[in-house]
């Protein structure tokens, strides 16, 4: 039993804490379903939490590590490094498409990414970010005339 | 119902350049999806999500549902050729149809896989249509007291379909509707949720949240896994053009097993949640049990039949409770009711007032979709089978980009981008420990109507709105699903795991 297993539950707990202790700062009819909701939601959370620490102790009595009690079949292990790498790769395409928009920040982060998170050659990174640019240009700007986002930074260097 | 309504739509695309050519254009790129071992239609409609932004709304959506409705065509192909599923519900077809390939019968079993294919989306489309006249009186007797327990039910309902734990079912489609919540209370007005934020006080935008919730994770999971995605050799199996031929004939030749799985896949179809595996696999079961001179398992076109005509005829079972109670039948529909929403078509039971022009739109966009993959196959299946080669991992980056281009664009509004990255990371860890998706999409879609129906029901009838006849129905299928699972879970009875 990993301890993001339940750090998963944990946080759906503290959504469903935080959303219903907000609702009651609503008026009564504005908060009453988000509270009907709420209310059920963190006491679930909080039987699967109590599922997960009681599966958790489970496996350290046993000595080996179990499956979940609910027998969901998912990675017991704790994040991995090529997971973690994921995610950090999710929050670079984030910055880049936020920050340089599409036409600048989609191709540069695909590039990025072919090139040095899947290691291929720098011929086929900058394949990939022109073909990114084309679609982006061509297909959405020119064709279906749809004004794409320029980023938060890119315009005020650009000034 | 009237026939112009009925016929209407199928004049407007047939005589249409651009929606023939839309659908036309949508059938390869399903195809493709397909082909590639672990895209899917799922895949297939985020990406196209940007692409349809802008479009009318019978166009995107002709455009979307057909291409969604061949996946499983092109799926086949590299089932039958390499042994490897281009889709979840395509390993049926691998059982008979790999070692009629290994036997030299390839172009047989693709041809049989080609004919049930199409005949099986045509049927599908024509349950869909023959529900129609059932179900549109009954939605319509349904009053704001139903509204809201149909929307508990579809949660439960599809919380104890698409995972082992009712909790964690349940707990997602809760926090769908928690999430439904966010913004301004339509009827004080006050801001819920919204912390100040002006792009939150219309609420969360579903596509980011679909985006968010599935095509990120299953990026992160692609990325995680590297390397390509299915190890093949790389020597096609050889085959003509008249074996193929051959293969549909085959279909032709059994034509009751043919009709009967196309019905039963349209039936499960339509049960939301239950997916396109247990489909493929309830009707190859069903060809074993009647077929008692079959020889199923080495090779026996049969066996190819009956999952391919399931595979595309749940499609059009899985519209119906998609389109008309905002419940997706599949994950594939609950990003397609994403797509939908984006398009200004709201999924639910009003669209049996308002919207029977779509309905009627997509199911000829399904039956004409699956007539013209026919000609496509053939003309394009040498290529395809080459897709299975196609190292997935390298989609990735264009998938997300994306991702994020239909998240910005469903309402132009660079901080949905954020949002589609916060969902996307709780959506893959809901996706690793097992807390099944497609009840948040449900929670989400459904939210505001249940929201609003629980208020008209209480001010109309007051808490005794439990009682009236139509409300204690729904109170019994609630309760005796739950008991039904709890049953189930006692008796150790396996359960059928979707695609989610």
């Amino acid at each position: 039993m990993s301890e993001s297993r339940i750090a998963t539950t944990l946080v759906m707990l503290a959504i469903f804490a935080g959303m219903s202790a907000l609702s009651l700062g609503f008026p009564s009819k504005a908060s009453f379903v988000p509270l009907l909701v709420g209310v059920p939601g963190a006491l679930l959370c909080l039987a699967q939490l109590v599922l997960d620490l009681r599966a958790r102790a489970a496996a350290t009595d046993g000595g080996v590590a179990s499956k979940a009690a609910d027998g969901d079949g998912g990675d017991d292990g704790a994040l991995q490094p090529r997971e973690a790498m994921m995610l950090l790769w999710l929050a670079v395409f984030a910055g880049l498409i936020v920050g340089l928009g599409f036409h600048v920040g989609g191709p540069l982060v695909v590039s990025l990414y072919v090139r040095f998170g899947e290691n291929e050659s720098w011929r086929i990174a900058l394949v990939a970010g022109l073909a990114t640019l084309a679609v982006m240009w061509l297909v959405f700007t020119r064709l279906l005339e749809i004004p794409l986002f320029d980023g938060l930074v890119l315009p005020v260097l650009m000034r | 119902m009237d026939l112009a309504q009925i016929i209407g739509p199928l004049i407007q695309i047939v005589s249409s350049p651009y929606l023939m050519g839309l659908i036309v254009l949508a059938i390869p790129i399903g195809m493709f999806f397909g082909a590639v071992p672990g895209l899917g239609g799922k895949l297939g409609v985020v990406l196209l999500i940007p692409f349809v932004f802008g479009m009318e709304p019978m166009a995107g959506a002709v455009f979307l549902v057909a291409m969604h409705a061949v996946v499983h065509t092109g799926g086949s192909i590299p089932s039958i050729l390499f042994g490897v599923p281009g889709t979840g519900p395509d390993a049926a077809t691998i059982v008979d149809g790999f070692p009629m390939a290994q036997r030299g019968e390839a172009g047989r079993a693709l041809g049989a896989s080609l004919g049930a294919s199409g005949i099986g989306g045509v049927i599908g489309a024509l349950f869909l249509a023959a529900m129609l006249p059932v179900l549109r009186p009954v939605i319509l007797a349904f009053s704001p007291a139903e509204f809201f327990l149909l929307a508990i039910f579809g949660i439960t309902f599809i919380a104890m379909l698409s995972g082992r734990s009712l909790i964690k079912g349940v707990a997602v489609g809760l926090l769908g509707l928690m999430v439904a919540f966010i913004g301004l209370d339509p009827h004080t007005g006050t801001q819920r949720f919204t912390f100040d934020q002006l792009f939150l006080w219309d609420g969360v935008s579903v596509i980011a949240a679909v985006l968010g919730l599935f095509a990120i994770p299953e990026m992160l999971v692609l990325g995680v896994k590297g390397g390509s995605i299915a190890d093949t050799p790389k020597k096609v199996a050889k085959y003509d053009f008249r074996q193929v031929l051959q293969g549909i004939a085959d279909v032709l030749r059994h034509p009751w097993l043919t009709t009967r799985t196309s019905l039963i896949g349209a039936a499960i179809g339509a049960i939301p949640g239950l997916g396109g595996d247990a489909a493929s696999w309830i009707c190859y079961g069903h060809a074993v049990q009647t077929c008692k001179d079959g020889n199923f398992g080495n090779g026996d076109v049969r066996g190819v039949i009956a999952p391919e005509t399931a595979n595309n005829s749940k499609e059009g079972g899985s519209l119906l409770p998609t389109l008309f109670f905002g419940v997706p039948g599949s994950s594939g529909m609950a990003i397609l009711i994403g797509a939908f929403v984006m398009l200004g078509i709201q999924p639910g039971p009003q669209i049996a007032l308002t919207g029977m022009e779509i309905v009627w739109a997509l199911i000829w966009a399904l039956a004409l979709s699956n007539l013209l993959s026919v000609i496509i196959f053939v003309a394009l299946a040498p290529t395809f089978s080459m897709l299975v080669h196609v190292r997935g991992a390298l989609l990735i980056p264009f998938v997300l980009v994306l991702a994020f281009l239909g998240a910005y664009l469903s309402e132009s509004a660079w901080q949905n981008m954020l949002l589609l990255v916060g969902i996307g990371v709780l959506g893959y860890f809901l996706k690793k420990y097992g807390w099944p998706r497609p009840p948040f999409v449900i929670g989400l879609v459904l939210g505001p109507i249940a929201e609003d129906s629980l208020h008209k029901a209480l001010a109309i009838w007051g808490p005794t709105f439990f009682m009236r006849p139509l409300s204690l129905v729904f109170i019994a299928l609630i309760v005796g699903s739950v008991v039904y699972y709890i049953w189930q879970r006692a008796n150790g009875v396996t359960q059928v795991q979707s695609d989610v």
